[in-house]
Formats: structure tokens, C-alpha cells, sequence
């Protein structure tokens, strides 16, 4: 039983799913061995993290902050102009407000990161995981479950735009 | 005029080996071209990069083919050189023979 889904699942995190499936196809009619099969996959991923991912990583990162951030300050200005003594009511709509903006925003630049680079989206995904662990551990010392829960909706926005873009191809 | 890519040595030979493989070039025989007429036997990965870059380049375009039983149900990437890449790798061999006219390397026999 060849597992030739869990490579072309492993590729498509640096190409497109359609582009993995012919280089796993190559793979099976030059015979290769399950260890030369791995090893090749080991070398096109190190083949394809090239420095501008990082780049795109990085405006990943802060695209995910910049709509909840505006959102924040229209809030902020909101309530000084109009509520001055908020009820505790007031408390839990704004937590709540907060969380589905936040979620709408990780979805959307999921969706995003993967129209930026389709072929090496899911990477990129992975780097701006990382970097949000990072900048959690920074802020609480500490990497906790919150942080890593949070890469579900922008992975959700990704396979999203992956699976109309390959509906829109097949048709 | 516009303006044509410049072209690393791995990259024209990428170009090359799909000019004469034809029709039927996809990642298989180009690879066992390049492996025939150079004796490089470069890596699936750095073959693909290469080929990715050149389609980002556009100086290739690529078209998938239908699965086959014998490919484990997987498609062939066909891979076809686009008017530009015919213009940049011609355009680098022209250099490469301008640098070596009058040149003799010792040790070197020409044909």
C-alpha cells in the first residue's frame, strides 16, 4: 500500500496540490524507493523556502492584526463619546464583538495569504503560526493553547480560497 | 524592445532539454535528458524550482495531462517553451559564443 495521498499532501504545503500530484506521478513511474521518494520531497521543500517567504510571512503576521486593530480604536472612540458607565452587559457583547472580529480577520488572511502564494500558501501558513507563537511567548512567557488554536480559522480561510481556485480549474 | 530575463546556467540547460524533448516534455524526460546530454543528474526538487521559476518568468508554460494507471493515478505536468524562452536562451548562447570567439582554453579541444 503506497501512501502517495500523504506525499502529495506533504509537497502541497510548498505547491499546489494539482502541480504535487504530477511531481508524486513522476516519482511512481521513475520506480523510486519509498526512502529516495522521501528524500526527493525533503529536497523540493528545501528547494522552495526561499527568503521572500519569510518576507510574506511577516505581512501575514500583521495582516491578521490590522482589521481587529481598527476595529479596537473605532470601539475605543465609541464608547468615550457615547457610554460613559458600561454595564456589565456591555462587558460581554465587547468580548464576544471582539472574538468573531478577530476570527472574521484570521479567515480573511488565511483566505489572502492564500492568493499571495497558492503554490507555498500552506508554508506560509505554518511561518506565521510560528511567529504568533513567538510573539505570544514574548508577551505571556509562555506558549499556550489559545495562540495555536487561532491558526484553525486562518488554515480554514487558505483551504477555502485552495479548494474554489482547483473547483474553478477543474471546471 | 522588450526586455528578455536573463537566464542562469541550470536554467538554460532546463530550456534546452524541453526544446528537445518536444511534445512529450514533462519532469521524467526532461530529467533524462539533461542526464543524457550533460551527465548532470540534477535533483526532482532542483529540477522543479527551476521550472516553477521559469514559468513565473514566463518563459515556459506548463498544461497538466490525464492520470495514468502506471503514474499511480497521478497527471504529467507537460511542460512547453514560450516565445520568450526560445528569445532568452538564444539570446545567452549568442553571448556565451561571442565570449568564446578567439578564445583558446588550453587543454581544450574544439570539434
Amino acid at each position: 500500500m503506497h501512501n502517495y495521498r500523504v506525499r502529495v499532501w506533504v509537497l502541497s504545503l510548498v505547491t499546489s496540490p494539482e502541480h504535487a500530484a504530477a511531481i508524486v506521478g513522476d516519482m511512481v513511474e521513475d520506480g523510486r524507493s519509498t526512502l529516495r521518494c522521501w528524500t526527493a520531497i525533503g529536497s523540493h521543500i528545501a528547494h522552495a523556502m526561499t527568503p521572500g517567504l519569510v518576507g510574506l510571512a511577516l505581512l501575514g503576521f500583521f495582516a491578521q492584526f490590522l482589521f481587529p486593530s481598527v476595529v479596537d480604536v473605532a470601539q475605543a472612540v465609541g464608547f468615550w463619546l457615547f457610554i460613559r458607565t458600561p454595564s456589565e452587559e456591555y462587558w460581554r457583547v465587547l468580548h464576544w464583538g471582539h472574538l468573531s472580529v478577530f476570527l472574521v480577520s484570521e479567515v480573511a488572511t488565511g483566505y489572502w495569504i492564500g492568493r499571495w502564494d497558492q503554490r507555498k500558501s500552506l508554508l506560509l501558513i505554518l511561518f506565521v503560526v510560528i511567529l504568533d507563537c513567538v510573539a505570544g511567548a514574548m508577551k505571556n512567557n509562555t506558549v499556550n493553547i489559545n495562540i495555536a488554536i487561532w491558526s484553525i480559522p486562518l488554515l480554514a480561510g487558505t483551504i477555502v480560497y485552495r479548494r474554489r481556485r482547483t473547483t474553478f480549474h477543474r471546471a | 524592445m522588450p526586455l528578455t530575463p536573463s537566464l542562469g546556467e541550470f536554467e538554460q540547460i532546463a530550456l534546452l532539454a524541453i526544446l528537445r524533448v518536444g511534445e512529450d516534455a514533462y519532469g521524467v524526460t526532461i530529467r533524462a535528458e539533461i542526464k543524457d546530454k550533460t551527465g548532470r543528474d540534477p535533483s526532482q526538487g532542483a529540477l522543479y524550482t527551476t521550472l516553477d521559476r521559469l514559468e513565473e518568468k514566463r518563459l515556459v508554460t506548463s498544461r497538466l495531462g490525464d492520470p495514468t494507471p502506471q503514474r499511480g493515478g497521478r497527471p504529467k505536468r507537460y511542460f512547453k517553451v514560450t516565445g520568450a524562452g526560445v528569445e532568452a536562451v538564444a539570446r545567452a548562447q549568442r553571448s556565451y559564443r561571442s565570449l568564446m570567439e578567439g578564445l583558446e582554453l588550453p587543454g581544450i579541444a574544439y570539434a
